[in-house]
């Protein structure tokens, strides 16, 4: 047996051993818990290591065991090791880790701290089983507990006390943890429940969930798919409801910035780094299945390219709609949280680019992927660090933040490492992912998507030199600390002496990842190089090459002509955002308050952006309000008349059904021999009648 | 004499009265138990050598495949059944260990358990009618002894006794049955059987000989309505003795009753699959109705067993082999479950003195691993996934819809919901906060009683998560009864 039999299995198992024992140890001893759990993690982050040499070979392996078979149906349980789950993988367990030593020291207050690291264990497991699944039902499996994970984390403060809340500041309304970790699961829900149908539309054509089989019959089962128009495009839309929801992608973007109110590791593990990427993920690999659809196969299925249609779109206008969001956010998380929203929209969109012509399928995926990658990292650092300041600051408004950038030197250099980074500034990682996608575009002739994207940019570099500005350099460098005694963070405020520098376990990580930030960027061109090899051999194993590097190029430029041409236009358009944001909020040469008067166009469209655009305001009155509306009614009408009926009627129904044939059992022994003789003579009576004898 | 195991499971069994005797007056009751459990692994090793053979073979005949003798046929089907005996009696002995008190009857316990076992392999290694007769009153005479063994209250003497009069009227009826069998035959061997009555026109005789054999078997069986000593007798007996009847006694019947009209009885399989989905409906709907009131908990799990043979009978309905290896597994499945259920049940009762389930509230608090096992066994009755029971449920499931026969299958999940109703409760009870003195007092379950309760509620788990070697096994038992009735 080799090492890549069991790690794949292990690398999941192991959290989810992990989890449990956090429950277990939890009144026995908190440090063997602590321990347990991050050797646990410690444990299957080697295992995903173990797992990057056959990346390098280039092999594709589906580790299939047999699992059920019901009536003909088989059901395996298999992991699928390949390029794109052992990226992913890697990039899930290795950020974890970081994040639960982090975490050690950053939740060491929490009196329930069990939970956090069983919901943080058991979050690892199903992600990484979500993104090993060779199949369609343990995807979904790990997709749900996923879902699940996140919904107990994002109310973990699930007493509502008022220091957890988010949102205001007074007078606008506050939000609070566990009515969040509701939202997020129901929104999710409704891009699950797509899925699932896409799910089943696609088993009944194909009679498999195996991802491998889909793509390897997709000749077969296609052309029935196709013969009733709008099917294939049905389950195009349906497939990639799901990854939308999860990546909160608009339209259903809403629940990301209220999933805020969870402690900032999660913030950081969950709903950045790596659960939100699972909808990129899952995209990847359904794309190849559209892919062979649209192009490959003979005759082409136009319908198909629904899926990249609508994946580039959305993803072009959710990386364009949370950019301005972040813009005029007032809590350091729901910039990040915003920004996350636009970042993943570029990886969607990019996903979506490698679709819509013929020859982008290894750019598009490679460049999202390695978007994908950096974008964990560096977003990461910001969190971590974002953690350290509302604890330093004591307020979650970056209004309230006015850091000293002396004391805090080590998480100030992070966190801008990581902003530059997701600027996209040169020779940051950020900087090559986001030209690769740029370049994608371009190569593709996607212009329209190329525009919005460049847009995104400026908003970026905008957003990010607004949110250090605020948070480090509007006060002197020794700190101008405005105590908002409502919104202390009291608990932790007496650990930390005021606006000092976080614990050397809480920076270690972010340091690190800082660290590989620069790394990566340094040697950008080869790390994109070795994707886009690797995703060429991927999609040529599974047959996808026909189409492969047809570049038409841009203006006549192609290759390094035109990479030099997008970097410059995109350095062009980082200094457009950056410059007037460095004015207004580095180095303040004007008020930035004066830039908004209390009415006119500049009011009114800062009010249309610190309302999200009305997107929540709108779901609010059309889908929360009404429902509840409905809701009173129909309990008032329907529901306690119905429950009266039915908790009242049908328990005494049942209770003078089960009375009446409990008088079968009398007891007594003649009786019941009497049955046995009643028995026979009825059988022969109906035998009789029947014509049997 | 005839087989390794089933050798050295009568001679273990004769042995055990004479170890007891010699055994030192304080330890007779440990030594004999563990006698005894040591003697099921033994005889547990020896089948996997017989099992081997089978595999090979498909069937093994002894003394010899001669259609005159009285004869043992092993085949797959056997063996499955002789797994689940072997598995659920070597639980209730450790059990018993812990469970008995030691006095001078104490061996004879065990010897009854081990004559109840040799009873049931013999029932399935029978080649032919006169063999699995014989064997049918070996098992009886040892269930009626276990059932009265605690005569010094009045109830299981008074169980014991009625299930002893219906028992002996049931095999009387079922002798009778085959007397006519014989007499339309000339041959009571299986195989005989077939080859005799297959192509020939269903007369009046063997219509009527169906009837008989029907509710000779079905007493034991505890179809609707020859249940009526079941309820007293399960409740009345000891809780290692009620998981035994309850878990596999059942199997006995159900293995006859599958045996005889899956060969004899194939001319008229038309007949009589319409009136076996109507008794499991009609069944199930009893048992799980008449649960929902019980108070008395091993009742309620009595009833609830009556239940699952209603469940188990689809498989008659569908008369296929999905049917019955839907059959065989909810069988397979019942005895872990409900052999759990009762071992738990049992349990709470040893701690608490009382069967009320109203006074066990607070339970789980208490005794935490056994209300955890015990829940864990009741929601796989519930048939609720990744446990056991849903499986084998949904197996018939299947067949019910594969055999045209989507009525019945709606039936069982109706049933399903309904005996959600009971079940669930006693969780709901278990979980409630501790509100009697009595039960403040009580602790976890001895280690002894506890190891067998937690590896049944291992396997509860185990076979659900991953059914498919079970679901295999199952559906050869069933080709094995098939291909034995002459349709592979």
């Amino acid at each position: 047996m080799q090492i890549i039999d069991v790690a794949p299995w292990l690398c999941w198992i192991l959290p989810a051993i992990g989890a449990l024992a956090a429950l277990a140890l939890n009144k026995v001893n908190r440090k063997a818990m602590n321990i347990t759990v991050l050797s646990t993690t410690l444990l299957s982050c080697i295992m995903t290591l173990l797992m990057v040499p056959s990346l390098l070979n280039n092999s594709s392996i589906d580790h299939a065991l047999f699992w059920f078979q019901i009536a003909g149906a088989q059901v395996n349980a298999g992991l699928l090791i390949d390029a794109l789950s052992i990226i992913v993988a890697n990039v899930v367990s290795f950020l974890s880790l970081l994040i639960m030593i982090y975490s050690t020291k950053y939740m060491a207050e929490d009196p329930s701290i069990a939970r956090f690291w069983f919901f943080m264990s058991l979050f690892l497991s199903s992600m990484l089983l979500l993104v090993l699944a060779d199949n369609f039902i343990l995807m979904f499996i790990g997709w749900k507990l996923v879902s699940l994970c996140s919904f107990g984390l994002i109310g973990y403060y699930y007493r509502d006390e008022k220091e957890h809340w988010i949102g205001g500041p007074a007078p606008f309304p506050f939000q609070k943890p566990s009515r969040n970790g509701l939202k997020a699961l129901l929104m999710t829900s409704f891009g699950d429940t797509a899925l699932l149908a896409g799910i089943i539309i696609l088993y009944l054509y194909s009679h498999t969930f195996n991802f491998m089989e889909l793509i390897q019959t997709a000749g077969t089962w296609l052309p029935a798919m196709a013969a009733t128009p709008g099917i294939l495009a049905l389950t195009c839309v349906l497939l990639l409801l799901g990854p939308l929801a999860k990546s909160a992608q608009f339209p259903f973007h809403e629940w990301l910035p209220e999933a805020m109110s969870g402690p900032t590791p999660v913030s950081a593990l969950i709903h950045a780094a790596t659960m939100v990427k699972a909808g990129v993920y899952l995209i990847a690999r359904m794309l190849p299945i559209f892919f062979f659809a649209a192009w490959v196969a003979a005759p082409a299925y136009p319908e198909a390219l629904t899926f990249f249609i609508m994946a580039g779109a959305i993803g072009a206008f959710t990386a364009f709609l949370g950019g301005t969001q972040a813009m005029v956010a007032k809590e350091l998380k729901k910039v990040l949280a915003y920004s996350t929203m636009s970042a993943i929209g570029y990886m969607v969109l990019a996903l979506g680019i490698s679709g819509l012509s013929a020859g982008s399928l290894v750019a598009g995926t490679s460049s999202s992927i390695f978007f994908l990658i950096n974008h964990g990292i560096f977003k990461v650092v910001l969190f971590l660090c974002a953690g350290v300041v509302i604890h330093s600051a004591g307020s979650i408004y970056l209004d309230h933040m006015n850091l000293s950038t002396k004391r805090m030197r080590f998480t100030l250099v992070s966190m801008w490492i990581g902003g530059l980074a997701l600027m996209g500034v040169f020779p940051l990682s950020g900087f090559w992912s986001k030209d690769n996608v740029l370049i994608a575009c371009l190569e593709s002739g996607q212009y329209a998507i190329f525009a919005v994207a460049m847009i995104s940019v400026v908003l970026t570099a905008f957003y990010v030199c607004r949110m250090m500005g605020l948070a480090f350099h509007t006060g002197t460098p020794d700190g101008n600390i405005h105590r908002d005694e409502e919104f202390r963070d009291r608990k932790l405020a007496e650990d930390h002496a005021h606006g000092e520098e976080g614990h050397w376990i809480e920076i270690l990580p972010y340091g690190l990842l800082a660290a590989l930030t620069v790394v990566i960027g340094l040697v950008g061109p080869l790390v994109s190089e070795f994707l886009s090899s690797a995703f060429s051999t991927y999609y040529a194993n599974m047959g996808l090459e026909v189409a492969a590097e047809t570049h038409t190029g841009f203006l006549g430029l192609s290759g390094l002509g035109l990479e030099v041409l997008v970097a410059a236009v995109s350095i062009v358009m980082i200094l457009i955002g950056a410059v007037p944001a460095y004015f207004l909020y580095i180095k303040p040469t004007s008020n930035p308050s004066n830039l908004l008067p209390q009415t006119g166009i500049r009011r009114t469209l800062y009010n249309f952006l610190w309302n999200r655009w009305y997107i929540n305001a709108f779901y609010n009155k059309v889908f929360v309000e009404p429902s509840i509306w409905v809701s009173k009614r129909v309990q008032r009408y329907i529901e306690d008349p119905l429950n009266q009926a039915i908790n009242g009627g049908i328990p005494e129904g049942f209770k003078w059904l089960s009375r009446g044939l409990s008088r079968i059992q009398t007891g007594k022994l003649r009786i019941n021999m009497l049955y046995l003789l009643v028995t026979i003579v009825i059988a022969l009576i109906v035998l009789w009648l029947g014509g049997f004898i | 004499m005839f087989t390794l195991p089933f050798d050295l499971l009568l001679i273990f069994t004769v042995a055990s009265p004479i170890l007891g005797w010699v055994s030192p007056k304080q330890y007779r009751a440990k030594i004999c138990g563990v006698f005894a459990a040591a003697a099921l692994v033994v005889v547990g090793v020896a089948l996997f050598g017989l099992y081997q053979d089978v595999v090979a073979n498909a069937a093994v005949y002894l003394p010899s495949n001669a259609l005159n003798f009285a004869t043992l046929r092993v085949d797959a089907l056997s063996i499955f059944m002789t797994a689940i005996f072997l598995g659920l009696g070597f639980a209730a002995t450790i059990y018993s260990i812990a469970y008995v008190e030691n006095s001078g009857r104490t061996p004879f316990y065990f010897t009854l358990i081990l004559a109840l076992i040799s009873g049931m392999v013999g029932i399935v290694f029978a080649g032919d009618l006169l063999a699995l007769y014989v064997f049918w009153e070996l098992m009886s005479i040892s269930s009626y002894a276990l059932v009265a063994f605690f005569k010094e209250e009045g109830t299981p003497i008074e169980a014991g006794f009625k299930f002893l009069i219906m028992s002996a009227a049931g095999s009387a009826t079922a002798l009778f049955g085959i007397s006519l069998i014989y007499g339309l035959t000339g041959t009571l061997n299986f195989e005989g059987l077939v080859a005799a009555l297959s192509g020939a026109t269903p007369n009046a005789w063997i219509y009527l000989a169906a009837v008989f054999v029907f509710v000779g078997f079905g007493v034991k069986t505890a179809v609707f309505p020859l249940h009526t000593w079941l309820p007293d007798a399960y409740s009345a007996a000891s809780a290692p003795i009620s998981a035994i009847l309850s878990g596999i006694v059942i199997g006995p019947g159900v293995y006859a009753l599958a045996k005889v009209f899956f060969t004899a009885f194939l001319p008229i399989q038309t007949a009589w699959t319409l009136a076996f989905a109507v008794l499991a409906v009609v069944t199930m709907l009893i048992g799980n109705i008449t649960a929902l009131r019980q108070t008395d908990l091993k009742r309620m799990l009595a009833y609830s067993s009556i239940g699952q043979v209603g469940y188990m009978l689809i498989g008659f309905a569908a008369a296929s082999q999905l049917g019955l290896t839907g059959t065989f597994l909810q069988f397979f499945n019942h005895a872990l479950m409900k052999g759990c259920a009762f071992l738990c049940a049992g349990a709470i009762i040893y701690r608490l003195g009382s069967r009320d389930i109203s006074g066990m509230q607070g339970v789980g608090r208490k005794m935490p691993l056994t209300a955890f096992a015990f829940a864990i066994s009741v929601a796989a009755l519930v048939g609720l996934p990744p446990l056991c029971g849903f499986p084998g449920e949904l197996t018939l499931f299947s067949s019910a819809v594969q055999a045209d026969l989507t009525w019945l299958g709606v039936a069982l999940l109706l049933n399903s919901v309904i005996s959600a109703g009971f079940y669930l409760r006693i969780v709901y009870v278990l979980v409630q906060p501790v509100s009697s003195p009595a039960v403040e007092k009580i602790k976890e379950s001895p280690l002894l009683m506890l190891i067998p309760i937690l590896a049944l509620m291992v396997l509860i788990i185990l076979f659900g998560v991953w059914p498919d070697p079970l679901v295999n096994f199952a559906g050869d038992a069933a080709n094995a009864l098939i291909s034995l009735g002459g349709n592979p």
